[in-house]
């Protein structure tokens, strides 16, 4: 067992958190189907210092010389805890905020997405969002662009099922 | 005849950071290529997606690369996140027959054009770091970036996983440097520039991200670099839009310009300014123009 990714320490001041390593071995639970606790592994991932705290910066993936790619296995409890409803994190919801702009439209609604993923938080950011705004940054219509076909990007969301 | 690629700019190019996407559009002839617009490509996702439903972020990215399939040319990006997400999915169904038989079962069904499997993906940056992009520059004949001292950041997601990436060693990439010294600028080495920005993460875990950005932008000024570059629109958002929240969190001054990779070779190529929209930065580029004599 990988012990080097097991915490990890994070640039600033923080604590050792919970590292890929341990990820990797959490995906390895949750995804037996003679786990009774799956729901329950979820949520234990889903909190701080949980999946949604991965900056997908590919470190683990790169350097593991196992091939246990604890990456892929972060990207899998993901998706784990949206099957099983656990997606109040501000992570999953930033998640959720893709999946609506998608349907809606195809691209990327970037005024949606920071209120959705942090309804608390948003007003906050105002200062750095009025900057935005004022260079020109944030975009003029709340309305979600349309891409051409999207008949089919609306299928494919209803139809395409997990298999996890 | 210009070579022709799919333009696949990402969502944030197009909105957002349309600076990145002007300057991209207007540095196209200079490098005689053309760039054809992908009116039914959707979001990639940007590794949101591929983490609450990863089969659906397959067939999406599947369906983008089936478009520029059928216009028969390979896909060019602006985006680091955009190209992994593209060139994993491409990887995922080249190597693995059934999956590409499971995801074309999915596109017929949605009434979409099923993939065949013969897209490659290729940021600009790969493209111009090549012998073939690099002859490109020189036959344009810079007016070149007058000793600009350029920090590049690399980002995470055009260099890891090299498995996906595979471009250039991903602890030693040398494309942006290459550019960078074919342009007349000088580099500022540092060791931060293959850290990852925290973007990602910025609106669910900002002060973790404003953390990991800060080791990049610390680094580039400690090294005495006038400007960072960047291959990412996403990076630069988390470099340039949240410096100043990135100062405040730990006490310290960056005043870093960060320029677009587009913009840095626009530069030096004599593209007006005005066409590379620096107006919507929000660290001023002032002194860059002005070393450069634009």
């Amino acid at each position: 067992m990988c012990r080097l990714l097991l915490r990890v320490q994070l640039p600033g001041c923080r604590p050792r958190v919970r590292g890929p390593a341990a990820f990797a071995w959490g995906y390895r639970f949750a995804a037996d189907e003679r786990d009774s606790q799956r729901k329950n592994r979820a949520k234990l991932y889903s909190g701080e210092h949980g999946v949604w705290d991965c900056t997908r910066c590919m470190f683990c993936n790169e350097r593991c010389p196992k091939g246990v790619d604890p990456r892929d296995a972060i990207e899998k409890l993901g998706s784990i805890a949206f099957q099983e409803k656990v997606t109040s994190d501000k992570g999953a919801r930033h998640a959720k905020a893709f999946l609506i702009s998608l349907r809606s439209g195809g691209k990327l609604n970037e005024i949606l997405i920071a209120p959705y993923t942090d309804p608390i938080g948003a007003p906050f950011n105002a200062p750095l969002a009025l900057r935005m705004a004022q260079k020109g940054k944030l975009p003029k219509s709340p309305l979600t662009h349309k891409v051409k076909d999207r008949d089919q990007v609306k299928k494919l969301i209803k139809n395409v099922k997990e298999t996890i | 005849m210009p070579r022709q690629f799919a333009y696949y700019p990402g969502c944030v190019a197009e909105f957002s950071s349309k600076e990145l996407n002007a300057t991209t559009k207007a540095l196209a002839p200079l490098l005689d290529i053309e760039l054809l617009p992908m009116p039914a490509a959707t979001c990639c996702g940007a590794g949101d997606v591929a983490e609450a439903k990863p089969n659906l972020y397959l067939t999406l990215n599947v369906r983008i690369l089936s478009e520029a399939e059928s216009m028969g040319v390979d896909i060019l990006t602006i985006c680091n996140v955009c190209t992994l997400n593209l060139r994993r999915a491409n990887k995922m169904v080249k190597e693995d027959p059934r999956v590409l038989e499971a995801v074309n079962e999915e596109l017929i069904k949605a009434g979409a054009r099923p993939y065949q499997g013969t897209i490659e993906v290729t940021h600009l940056l790969w493209f111009l770091a090549t012998e073939e992009g690099l002859s490109l520059l020189e036959a344009h004949g810079p007016k070149g970036l007058n000793g600009l001292k350029v920090a590049p950041y690399y980002g995470c997601q055009l260099l890891r996983p090299s498995s996906v990436m595979g471009f250039e060693d991903p602890d030693r990439p040398q494309s942006l440097e290459r550019l960078i010294t074919a342009l007349g600028g000088e580099v500022a080495d540092y060791e931060g520039k293959t850290r990852c920005c925290g973007f990602p993460i910025i609106l669910a875990r900002e002060e973790v991200a404003l953390k990991e950005s800060h080791v990049a932008l610390a680094g580039a000024r400690d090294a005495g670099a006038q400007v960072m570059v960047t291959p990412c629109p996403l990076c630069h958002l988390a470099m340039d839009a949240y410096q100043r929240k990135t100062e405040q969190l730990m006490g310290e001054e960056y005043a870093m310009p960060v320029l677009h990779l587009p913009q840095l070779i626009g530069l030096a190529l004599g593209l007006p300014t005005k066409t590379m929209e620096f107006k919507r930065h929000l660290v001023p580029v002032d002194e860059v123009l002005a070393t450069v004599g634009a």
